[in-house]
């Protein structure tokens, strides 16, 4: 019988490679503030990522140019870039290629 | 957790399709090996095979070369919780799957498939919102 620590484990391992990919799915159409996108984690799918991280992630995508912080003044949310989409379009595809070909017998497509 | 002052960047530099690639293949690595025992006990799913075959199998499946120095730790962790069975044959060890690891992999395809519909889910309301 497997355990609930298993399944668990084995819940955050993916969701923690994929944590890239989550967050530029959050970004797609809204503007976030980085405790909106870590609210969405967890509401949506019981994870939360560690410090290092979601802010090793969030640096990734500032310093790579995949997204960009508001001022403050305007509330400091994260918006995605051009570049971002892009990323977001090859991340989304190698995502559902992925899921393919680790359960060749199901058909698993995004949207 | 997240920081009080985000850094503003003005100038945005947009990533290369080189170094996009260069992102595609380090998320594709990090995913199989996130996913390497639940990809193991797929191969041992009525079969028998020894660590090289599995390499070998998910190298033609994934395009990515783990390393022996990867995926025979995971093994031996496994063996040592009962999810797969050592055999001695001749020069090679054979592996398969025992009844935990089976029903493990049952539960893991459940959970996978749970996961996926929520990363779906997310898709498609955001692009309703749209």
């Amino acid at each position: 019988m497997a355990s609930s620590w298993m399944l668990q484990r084995f819940r955050t391992a993916f969701l923690r490679e994929n944590l890239v990919l989550l967050v530029l799915l959050t970004l797609k159409d809204h503007d976030r503030t980085e405790w909106e996108i870590l609210d969405g984690l967890h509401n949506r799918y019981g994870f939360t990522p560690t410090v290092r991280d979601f802010r090793r992630t969030v640096n990734m995508l500032m310093q790579g140019g995949f997204a960009i912080a508001e001022p403050l003044q305007s509330g400091g949310a994260m918006v995605i870039t051009e570049g971002g989409l892009r990323l977001l379009q090859r991340l989304e595809a190698e995502y559902r290629e992925i899921l393919v070909r680790a359960n060749p017998e199901q058909d698993s497509v995004t949207g | 957790m997240p920081s009080e002052h985000i850094a503003v960047i003005d100038f945005v530099n947009p990533a290369s399709d080189a170094e996009i690639d260069q992102l595609v293949r380090r998320y594709r690595r990090g995913v199989v090996n996130s996913l390497l025992e639940y990809l193991i006990l797929n191969c041992l799913e009525g079969n028998r095979m020894c660590g090289y075959d599995i390499i070998r199998l998910l190298h033609e499946r994934f395009h990515t070369l783990l390393s022996p120095g990867q995926v025979y730790p995971v093994i031996d962790y496994m063996a040592r919780n009962g999810l797969v069975q050592k055999q001695k044959e001749g020069r090679s060890v054979m592996l398969e799957a025992s009844n935990l690891g089976r029903s493990l992999l049952k539960a893991w395809r459940v959970e996978f498939t749970m996961i996926q519909a929520q990363v779906n889910n997310l898709a498609v309301e955001l692009k309703t919102a749209s």
